[in-house]
């Protein structure tokens, strides 16, 4: 395979075959790091910081993360590894030809936002570490809106590359990681005493409430690697090489780094390091944390804007468009809102956190009871890649309305046992989280409803490799 | 079937360069049927979509062999998914709740 037809593969948003997929353990479990460890952490650390104190905390993000990335691998993983597809491709399957819009329209609306969001983290770090070194006075001109427009060019350049930038940029960049470790050694070692007394300013009087809130904030946080799974992982040849980095290199990360954001929240009430790194770490080390934190936000925002990349290339009318005009179009609306309203993005973050969970949460539940009880694994690829409406995931106009309406019930059950804007949370919440739950009766709505409906129908492929037959 | 013996040519690259019947069969093969050959998407850019179809339809086929298909989970994918995923997110659940 010659590296031009990989390369065509890479950006074409084609199935990349096994000889193509040269990414090992290491390689994956790299560039996975440095997608997951970045300023969100830190927010999502916050979160958690304002219901449970440190060691409690940590302890219920860790369960979260690592239930949230069991749900993720096993709902986009099998599709993608085997055929060398990215996630929203894995998902055609179940909501049909055209129906995959919509999964793919909540990929994004989150990327989209998540990532100016870190471009904008990254603006901010980058203004405080020239303030540091004197190049900006400190009460300076307001650069967030230049230093994000310059990132999203700097990105953009990379990207250039395709994955093969992806993998550059992340050999270097994952060493912040280490300058997260270290920040969190500080904080620890400096503060104990006052880190374990620490209460948590908005803990509700309910033990077992708060308890389930940290572990249901550690689930969501994970789904939203719905989005990013099938672009990393597809550039791996087996399930076996994917296991252990996306279980470790996309769980860790988070909640070592989001542990920063508690300790940062209970004692200096303000979980992002840029704002503290200064004031407890002094000029020297402040100055090479704050730019490792720009860096990690940056790592993280390339990652997530090659994701968005590969994802429009499901659109037809972008199916031939030039890798540089589809960077384009998948980077200008992230620098658009970066530097005309870094502010309100800002002052907006836990609305993301929020729409992660109610979106993703039946995304998973729908996928992983369609490949593992309906299909018995059995996906065709010529069908992923044939739009007609003979073609097998064609459905009813391109939809499956089965899964339209496992996904709503999904949606609802997450809104009805956590509204994730008010936190106000109904029923059994407190012993199940929200996520679950939603997981749960999205893949059972779903079932049903192929079984009762969709079968009989003779629609989906189902007669390939129902139970029912 | 036409697309069983463009195939062959495909894979040893003699086909490179044919035709506008090779770019027939090619786009024929995708869709299994001369009769649901859809118009091009691109009205303007139809050499680019040709080239593609080709493209793509290579990779379906090799990919429908098996040659090419990653694997699946196998068993220590599994014994991992489950300890990382279930065991340790149930062990440290229960252990968070008495710190």
């Amino acid at each position: 395979m010659t590296i031009s037809a990989q390369s065509s593969a890479d950006e074409g948003g084609w199935p990349l075959l096994r000889s193509e997929r040269v990414w090992g353990s290491w390689r994956l479990a790299i560039a996975l790091v440095t997608a997951s460890a970045a300023t969100w952490c830190y927010l999502v650390g916050e979160v958690v910081g304002h219901y449970l104190k440190f060691i409690q905390g940590g302890v219920a993000l860790t369960a979260g993360t690592m239930i949230g990335m069991v749900l993720v691998i096993l709902s986009a993983g099998p599709t993608c590894v085997r055929f060398g597809i990215e996630s929203i491709a894995s998902i055609k399957p179940q909501f049909g030809s055209r129906g995959w819009v919509i999964p793919a329209a909540f990929q994004y609306i989150s990327i989209v936002a998540w990532n100016a969001l870190l471009l904008i983290f990254f603006a901010k770090s980058m203004t405080q570490l020239l303030t540091a070194i004197g190049w900006l006075p400190a009460n300076g001109p307001r650069i967030v809106p230049f230093t994000t427009a310059f990132a999203c060019a700097i990105v953009y350049i990379v990207l250039l590359w395709g994955a093969r930038g992806v993998t550059r940029i992340s050999s270097v960049l994952v060493l912040h990681v280490l300058a997260g470790l270290w920040m969190l050694y500080m904080l620890v070692s400096r503060r104990w005493p006052e880190l374990i007394a620490a209460q948590a300013a908005l803990a509700h009087s309910d033990r077992l409430w708060n308890y389930t809130t940290g572990v249901e904030i550690g689930i969501s946080a994970c789904l939203t690697w719905w989005c990013y799974m099938g672009a990393m992982i597809r550039m791996a040849p087996s399930g076996r090489v994917i296991t252990m980095p996306v279980m470790l290199g996309m769980s860790v990360p988070v909640f070592v780094l989001s542990l920063i954001g508690i300790a940062g929240v209970l004692i200096l009430k303000v979980s992002d390091p840029s704002s503290w790194l200064l004031t407890v770490g002094g000029p020297l080390y402040g100055v090479i944390a704050l730019s490792f934190v720009a860096a990690g936000n940056f790592g993280t925002a390339m990652v997530g804007i090659y994701a968005t990349a590969a994802g429009l290339r499901n659109f037809r009318g972008l199916q031939t468009m030039p890798w540089s005009v589809l960077l384009l179009v998948a980077i200008m609306p992230i620098a658009f809102v970066g530097t005309l309203a870094p502010e309100w993005v800002f002052e907006h973050y836990g609305t993301l956190v929020a729409f992660a969970g109610v979106g993703f949460a039946p995304i998973a539940g729908i996928q992983i009871a369609d490949y593992y009880v309906l299909r018995r694994r059995r996906v065709d690829i010529r069908a992923i890649y044939d739009r007609r409406a003979a073609g097998k995931y064609f459905y009813w106009a391109g939809v499956n309305p089965a899964a339209v309406v496992a996904m709503i019930a999904g949606c609802a059950t997450y809104i009805y046992l956590l509204n994730p804007l008010t936190y106000e949370s109904h029923g059994p919440f407190r012993f199940l989280t929200a996520s679950l739950p939603a997981v749960v009766v999205a893949a059972s709505v779903f079932v049903a409803l192929t079984i009762l409906f969709i079968v009989p129908a003779k629609r989906g492929a189902y007669e390939l490799g129902s139970p029912l037959n | 079937m036409a697309y069983a013996s463009s195939l062959s040519g495909f894979k040893d690259g003699s086909l490179q360069g044919d035709s506008a019947r090779l770019d027939e069969e090619a786009f024929c093969f995708i869709y299994r049927s001369r009769d649901n050959v859809p118009e091009p998407t691109h009205r303007g850019s139809g050499r680019m979509n040709d080239s593609s179809s080709r493209e793509l339809e290579r990779r379906i086929v090799a990919l429908e062999s098996q040659s090419e298909t990653g694997d699946d989970f196998d068993a220590v994918s599994w014994w991992w998914i489950i300890g990382l995923g279930i065991v340790l997110p149930l062990g440290l659940i229960v252990l968070g709740w008495f710190v």
